[in-house]
């Protein structure tokens, strides 16, 4: 087996692989990112492209099943109400998110303390903040300070335009007295589009880590961690675009390949000492799958309101209903967001599903009684940790490297449907409140496993967890989980911004002790 | 003209027969053949059957499994191509325009003085 060399080893470049490339690419050492989709030119995955809309069905569907490109893998969720919606290529689901940056609340961080629910982290939002800012300038999110939802949030860029749709539902939050706030978002201005664009973790953190040395090397997809007896990882088996094997030694490894992604690699990377998987000593690798459960809630107003224009992921936002009251007879909460409806192409096809479109005479009356006229809303509900809700190996289907899939077992819970249903009725009535003259609702939508949280838990002991505080692998001290997969809870929110201030704050910590990890 | 020349632009002709009852247009949008050429269409169905029994015959799109056969073969494609071509998007823009003209949106700020002062029931 050919073999190769580096300092550190980050494995995948999407939201968290690729924060952490930058911020250690100021180290005078050599950094290499192994990452098993290709790089993708941008103006293919543009949401300005003109075939955006065709794209979505096609290779950058956010189905991995769907797509079956050969950089992804294979995904059983037969046994889930919610699919995985993910992207395998440099920059990860970057690609393809909608590029809303809210953080978590202090509150999420203590769940178990507060509400009785959900398990602690380790640190609080206060210990956070300082990467939350560094990743918010390095982003450049816009927003509005000032939100009575959230402590303090400085030097955002200003807010984007709300539109007509955002105009009319403020006005309906105030007439119920709900709180509303307009939305965080990632913006990224340049000379052709001053609006702004939504910038990936290509543009982000990637295009400076490159400059500043790091190594990125697509189509590579690592099998296996290996680890010396004294329980050092020593470095990684990958295969390359040609299917060829390579042994890449490594002196630190830091795993970023998301909730799903992350134990894969762990599970597939047992071995004698550690035969239920690498980083398992505690059962706990796979477990407490989190997947943020989402209702959706549409109002038709019967006139055109430019709803398909505006705000990529997310215009606004209201935190009504994010907090524990007891009264409502659910734990935690939810985040009701203001979506952008379909162009025309999705109303079509989404028309179609309803039997509601016809080619010919009645085309553009169907068509236009619903295409920017609709207001649509997504109910982010707080997932909480459970061990019967976990990822495993299935060995029954491979990818095109032979390594096996994985299978998704997950069920909402009770806390979780009286939350989705609430949430539902609450959106009703606020479309109702805004005018709308048809609602239609459903829930939990199934292609919207988004947001892949906790299956690789933090905790302060390899009896409890798979990591510490600071993403170190109980089962050994070099190994790194920088993604997702460490947290405790899921919160109810998008979880792009903490995925990033997290996987800073790991980094920052490994700079900081940077001798105490080398493997000589 | 060779008889190839006239088997094409029969089957052309009929093609944009069907194309522009599928898509027929409206006071604001243009019928498909305006925003794309047939050929465009011809190019995509790269010698299919239904391109070779257009060289014979006009299709008779009152038969119900006529028509749906053409929706069936043509639907997404034409879709695709319809919805980005220029002039579509054009359209688009302009419709929009006509339809904003009267609404007129408040200011943000203005709406959200309600919010700023009224819920101070958040846990920091």
């Amino acid at each position: 087996m050919k073999r190769e060399k580096t300092d550190i080893l980050i494995i995948g470049t999407g939201a968290s692989g690729a924060a952490s490339a930058w911020n250690l690419s100021k180290l005078n050492l050599k950094i290499t990112c192994l990452e098993q989709g290709p790089l993708i030119d941008r103006k293919k995955y543009s949401f300005n492209n003109v075939n955006r809309e065709i794209n979505k069905f096609k290779d950058f569907n956010i189905d991995p099943n769907q797509r079956k490109l050969d950089t992804d893998y294979p995904i059983n969720t037969d046994n889930s109400p919610i699919s995985i919606a993910n992207y395998n290529a440099v920059g990860g689901s970057t690609l393809v998110y909608s590029g809303h940056y809210p953080r978590f609340h202090p509150s999420d961080f203590n769940t178990r303390k507060i509400d009785k629910i959900g398990s602690n982290w380790l640190f609080s939002y206060y210990d956070l903040e300082k990467y939350y800012n560094l990743n918010d300038k390095m982003v450049g999110v816009s927003g509005l300070t000032g939100d009575p939802a959230y402590p303090k949030i400085n030097n955002l860029l200003p807010p984007l335009d709300i539109g007509y749709s955002g105009n009319l539902l403020a006005k309906a939050f105030n007439k119920l007295g709900w709180h509303w706030w307009p939305s965080y978002s990632a913006v990224k201005k340049s000379k052709k589009f001053k609006k702004g664009i939504r910038p990936t973790a290509v543009e982000i953190y990637l295009n400076k880590a490159i400059k500043n040395g790091v190594i990125i090397k697509p189509n590579c997809r690592v099998l296996k961690i290996k680890l010396s007896p004294k329980n050092i990882a020593t470095g990684v088996i990958y295969s390359d675009k040609n299917n060829k094997k390579i042994f890449l030694k490594a002196s630190i490894i830091l795993l970023a390949a998301n909730g799903i992604g992350t134990p894969r690699i762990l599970f597939n990377s047992s071995s004698k000492k550690f035969p239920n998987g690498l980083g398992n000593s505690s059962g706990q690798l796979g477990k407490n799958l989190m997947l943020h459960p989402l209702g959706y809630v549409e109002g038709n107003f019967k006139k055109f309101l430019a709803t398909n224009e505006g705000v990529e992921g997310c215009a606004l936002y209201s935190h009504e209903f994010y907090e524990t009251r007891k009264k409502r007879g659910f734990k935690r909460g939810y985040t009701i967001q203001l979506l952008k409806s379909p162009g025309p192409l999705e109303s079509f096809h989404y028309l179609k599903k309803f039997k509601k479109i016809k080619f010919g005479k009645s085309f553009f009356k169907n068509l236009f009684d619903y295409f920017g006229c609709t207001i649509p809303l997504a109910i982010i509900c707080e997932d909480t940790p459970d061990k019967n809700n976990y990822v495993q190996l299935d060995r029954k289907n491979k990818d095109s490297s032979g390594m096996p899939g994985v299978k998704i077992n997950y069920k909402l819970s009770k806390n979780t449907k009286k939350m989705l249903s609430h949430g539902i009725n609450q959106c009703k009535k606020l479309l109702k409140t805004a005018g709308a003259k048809e609602v239609v609702a459903f829930g939990p939508v199934r292609n919207t496993g988004w947001h892949l949280v906790g299956t690789a838990k933090m905790g302060t002991s390899k009896k409890n967890s798979v990591v510490n505080k600071f993403g170190q692998c109980h089962d050994a001290k070099n190994l790194f989980i920088i993604d997702s997969s460490v947290f405790p809870s899921s919160s109810g929110v998008n979880i792009a911004s903490t995925v990033q201030a997290v996987s800073l704050m790991i980094s920052d910590h490994i700079k900081k002790n940077l001798t105490k990890f080398i493997n000589k | 003209m060779s008889l190839k020349l006239n088997k094409y632009s029969l089957m052309k002709n009929n093609l944009q027969l069907i194309l522009n009852t599928m898509i027929p247009g409206d006071s604001n949008m243009p019928c498909f053949t305006k925003a794309v050429k047939v050929k465009t269409i011809i190019k995509k169905l790269n010698r299919d059957k239904f391109l070779l029994d257009l060289k014979k015959k006009q299709i008779n799109l009152n038969k119900k499994e006529n028509w749906d056969n053409c929706v069936k073969i043509l639907g997404n494609d034409i879709l695709e191509a319809y919805f980005t071509s220029n002039l579509v998007i054009r359209a688009l823009n302009l419709r929009k325009k006509d339809y904003l003209k009267n609404i007129k949106k408040e200011s943000m700020i203005k709406l959200l003085e309600k919010v700023k002062y009224t819920k101070k029931n958040f846990r920091k």
